[in-house]
């Protein structure tokens, strides 16, 4: 019998490991990691994002994280106020700013020894950024974030205060420039199983991408908008902090729905390199990369001004009135689905929104062909649609609609559902904008290949609104991602 | 002095006779907890050999504020690795990693890497022993001194401490060497933690008992002082630093949701705690405990019964039964699900499914009546889920009997349900050691007083299995919590 439990055990320790190398498995080289030589590029609105890494630059920003660690010296400094963002004090390296000047005019910075660390970090990287891309990058500042938890982080914009200071004294006429920044996000300890990264919201579309880094992991993404000029030769004016789309940090959280590491998540850091390049270099480098497509969707709207989404890969959403759920409903429990509870609710008690659901999406369907399946998600990290029959049990073959019923505060915005595209090669997460009066369509075949989103706060937050409000701590609701799978045979 | 014997007399009432309890809290609602500013009085209580006392004094109050502003304003950090059992990276105030002298000025003073911040923490040090004597009448020796950064949960597991210096300071004292206890002063400081969150120490009772976490809401500093005797004289009466064993099991709680229903979101804020430790001889802390108010803990008595099962009773009239058997297994049968509550997920049964549980618990457990209700509770997340705002009409008298069914990795501990005594006047929340062998019985009053515990992973953990292995990164199930009510009147 001790040998028989110790043989479960090791499988099922087995089945742990196998599952996590499956999950973290990428199957592709994704850009902007170690392994991935070619430098990719994709446009997110005005702004064109590329992606790339070298063995030099992983060994730098390796060699960069002993010196923050051992070479510099920190300090807590309240987050500016220009970002509308809480007046917290994060961990931050203490300023950059020189403290006075020597005799020779040479600036006193409060530690010499780190400044100079990060300087000769700074440059070269400009240098590689210079060498590789073959292009000039002037107006260089550095920045550095050390990402230990949430404290402070808000969606905003960023300032290019240096880089408007650069054109602002440059002599006229000036060329069209473009405004660069190298993030480079890196892992510091974190937990097994999560995930770091940025978050970006597409004002156009409203979709979010987050461009992650997984433990273990460095990553590089450069971030690229023009800079704004008021007319022909014409010096810019530093317009404030408004430059790159609405974004924020996400400190590292749990990855999987079904497995944590536990309350301890580690610690990441960003170091962010900026400067300037001519808008003529930049598009001559742009076309030798290669091009990665993002999965925008198509809008239009029908006479009642209702919205429809068509996206390339199929998935398509669509305004519908949809009425209330009764409070009390009948269910059979079945097994959760990477800890998200799953239950199956009697379809005669829906027969209205059945026929709502056939006609919005012209579905064809025999009557009682379908069944309704009601999920519900409280907690972190991306739960897999698990179609198999041990779980949710739904044919490749077979056409769901899914219905939001989540359960976030009202100035919130609902983004329930998730596609990883880093199992297809590219360097983001999409979340889908899904609010409670749309429904969506797909096959069970592309069900597979979307998660539900981790329940963590930040990522639902509305962007504009972070922007436009400095927030005060301000308690809310608990959040409670809802969604009903209506699956026709 | 009376009137400290009438709350001594007041505070055993409350534990022997609840029904006091509502009119202790109505009492005592303005007053504010022990070792919080505003409470004059000094109490303690005891875990084992181990006294913890809480005071706090309106210039230990603004000691601490100031040194928080000094953290925030002054202080050079670094990070360096924690000590065991989990040696991540933390963030150090640079005087604490680089401690020794590098030189010594002219008039022979010693000159530290950072002179500022180690004169800052030496004052601090002073004064708090200067206070500590002032009110409790202890002499701090041996002083030395720990300023632990919590920004996450990073490097926290549950533990005990190291009195390494207090112990070189023993041995270095002439023989015969009186009877010391270790004493730690433990300051606990909000710094800038969010609405809504509590931290604090948790503390276990014993090797396998209840876990007590002595609280910190925002906005509060919090004084304790733990203090037990020296353990280690070998035959020859000479002290010999015993290794990691001082003190109960405990870890520090970082910023953490404290209600069911309601979170502040991703940003949970930070804490601060100060370690002053020292040693005092034995007969200061006999006469400081005579002084101070006794808080007594809901500590069970244990009886054996039949079959070896054992009855555990508690003075608030809860009793945890083992059972004999496994109790409620998974069924399949059709439920209602009622809408969540304190964001758990309530589904009710039919009593027709449970008909075996029920006969067991009536001839076994004693509980009488034949009117049955079945409720099953579902959490995954974080704050404490209250039972008394939960609208299930159970009423007073009813006899609610409690099953854990809840799903944990294995080695962990079934901390499920807690009872928030700060409600009460006392500054800790009791976490009840329940396993799925066992059966809580509680009154439908007594059952108001308690929440289901936050599913916070830290709460969870094994003490032993902590303090015996070297931290690592390990990827488990996702916890879920879950009980199942059998409403009985």
């Amino acid at each position: 019998m001790v040998i028989k439990m110790k043989n479960i055990t090791t499988f099922v320790l087995f089945l742990f490991i196998f599952n996590y190398a499956l999950s973290s498995a990428e199957t592709l080289p994704v850009p902007g990691r170690l392994g991935s030589s070619e430098i990719a590029t994709a446009q997110f609105g005005k702004n064109r994002l590329f992606f790339y890494m070298t063995p030099e630059k992983h060994e730098m920003a390796k060699n960069f994280m002993i010196d923050i660690q051992e070479n510099m010296q920190h300090g807590i400094v309240t987050a500016e106020l220009d970002f509308p963002i809480n007046e917290v004090t994060p961990i931050c390296t203490i300023m950059t700013d020189p403290i006075g000047y020597d005799e020779n005019n040479q600036p006193i910075y409060a530690d010499t020894k780190g400044m100079a660390v990060f300087e000769n970090h700074a440059q070269h990287v400009k240098r590689m950024i210079e060498n590789h891309w073959k292009v000039h990058f002037y107006g260089l500042s550095k920045d550095l974030s050390l990402i230990i938890n949430f404290d402070a982080n808000r969606f905003h914009q960023d300032q290019f205060v240096t880089q408007y200071k650069f054109l602002k004294e440059h002599t006229l006429p000036i060329p069209e420039y473009i405004l660069v920044q190298d993030l480079t996000l890196v892992d510091w300890e974190m937990a097994k199983g999560t995930f770091t990264g940025t978050i970006l919201q597409d004002e156009e579309t409203g979709d979010r991408f987050i461009f992650p880094i997984f433990d273990t992991q460095i990553a590089c993404t450069v971030y690229t908008e023009p800079a704004i000029y008021l007319g022909p030769n014409i010096a810019p004016e530093y317009p404030g902090a408004n430059t790159l789309p609405p974004h924020c940090p996400i400190a590292p959280i749990d990855r999987l729905g079904d497995l944590t590491p536990g309350s301890a998540k580690g610690k990441r850091v960003s170091i962010s390199i900026r400067g300037l390049v001519t808008k003529q270099e930049m598009d001559e480098f742009a076309n030798k990369c290669q091009h990665l497509d993002v999965n925008y969707p198509q809008i239009t709207f029908n006479a009642e001004n209702q919205q429809t989404r068509t996206y390339p890969n199929g998935l398509l959403f669509k305004e519908i009135n949809l009425q209330p759920d009764s409070q009390l409903s009948v269910v059979r429990r079945l097994p959760d689905m990477q800890n998200v509870e799953v239950y199956e609710r009697l379809s005669q008690n829906s027969v209205e929104l059945i026929k709502s659901l056939k006609d919005t999406f012209s579905l064809d369907y025999q009557p009682g062909a379908v069944r309704i399946l009601e999920l519900t998600k409280k907690d972190g990290g991306f739960s897999n649609f698990l179609c198999n029959e041990e779980s949710l049990n739904i044919p490749a073959d077979a056409t769901v609609v899914i219905v939001n019923r989540s359960k976030i505060p009202p100035d919130y915005c609902h983004f329930p559902i998730a596609e990883d595209f880093t199992k297809q090669g590219l360097p983001w997460i999409q979340l889908y904008p899904f609010p409670l009066n749309m429904a969506v369509t797909l096959t069970g075949d592309k069900l597979k290949d979307l998660s539900i989103t981790p329940v963590e706060e930040i990522i639902y937050r509305d962007g504009r609104k972070d922007i436009e409000n400095v927030d005060p701590n301000i308690i809310h609701d608990k959040f409670a991602i809802k969604l009903i799978l209506f699956v026709f045979y | 002095m009376i009137s400290r014997i009438f709350t001594t007399i007041f505070l055993l009432l409350i534990v022997s006779a609840p029904h006091k309890l509502q009119s202790y809290s109505i009492l005592e609602q303005h007053t504010p907890l022990p070792g919080r500013i505003g409470n004059n009085s000094v109490y303690f209580t005891r875990f084992g050999k181990t006294y913890i006392f809480f005071y706090m004094t309106p210039e230990k109050d603004m000691l601490a504020r100031q040194l928080i502003r000094d953290i925030n304003e002054k202080t050079i950090l670094s990070f360096g690795n924690a000590s065991a059992p989990c040696p991540v990276i933390e963030i150090l105030a640079w005087n604490e990693k680089y401690p020794d002298p590098i030189g010594e000025d002219k008039d022979g003073n010693n000159i530290y890497p950072d002179s500022e911040g180690h004169n800052l923490f030496s004052t601090y040090r002073s004064k708090v022993a200067e206070i500590v004597y002032s009110v409790l009448g202890t002499k701090m020796e041996g002083l030395s001194g720990h300023l632990n950064f919590n920004p996450n949960y990073d490097a926290l597991k549950i533990h005990r401490d190291s009195f390494s210096d207090q112990y070189q300071y023993l041995s270095s004292l002439p023989p015969p060497v009186k009877t010391y206890y270790l004493f730690q002063d433990l300051t606990l400081m909000d710094w800038q933690m969010a609405k809504g969150t509590f931290a604090g120490t948790l503390v276990q009772d014993g090797s396998d008992g209840d876990r007590f976490i002595m609280a910190v809401f925002p906005g509060e500093i919090v004084g304790t002082v733990y203090t037990e005797p020296c353990v280690s004289k070998d035959k020859n009466s000479v002290i010999v630093y015993p290794g990691r064993i001082s003190f109960p099991y405990h870890s520090s709680v970082a910023p953490t949701d404290f209600d069911g229903s309601t979170t502040v979101g991703s940003w949970k804020g930070k804490r601060i705690s100060t370690s002053t430790r020292g040693v005092v001889q034995e007969e200061e802390i006999i006469l400081a405990a005579k002084n101070a108010t006794f808080l007594p803990i809901n500590r069970p008595t244990i009886t054996i019964e039949k079959d070896n099962l054992r009855l555990f009773e508690y003075p608030d009239t809860i009793k945890i039964q083992d059972i004999s058997q496994k109790l409620a297994n998974e069924n399949n049968s059709l439920q209602h699900k009622l809408p969540d509550q304190e964001n758990l997920t309530i589904l009710e049964s039919s009593p027709q499914d449970f008909s075996t549980t029920i006969s067991y618990l009536k001839k076994n457990l004693g509980v009488r009546g034949s009117n049955v209700k079945i409720f099953h509770l579902i959490k995954r997340d974080g704050g404490f889920s209250r039972f008394s705002k939960l609208d299930l009409e159970i009423p007073e008298n009813s006899t609610v009997v409690i099953l854990n069914k809840s799903k944990l990795p294995e080695n962990y501990k079934y901390y499920t349900i807690s009872k928030i005594w700060t409600d009460q006047g006392l500054p800790w929340i009791q976490l009840f050691n329940f396993s799925p062998h066992q059966a809580m019985i509680v009154s439908g009053r007594v059952f108001r007083q308690l929440s289901m515990t936050p599913l916070e992973e830290l709460f969870f953990r094994n003490a032993q299995i902590d303090e015996e292995n070297a931290y690592d990164s390990v990827l488990t199930e996702k916890l879920v919590c879950e009980l199942i009510l059998f409403v009985i009147n």
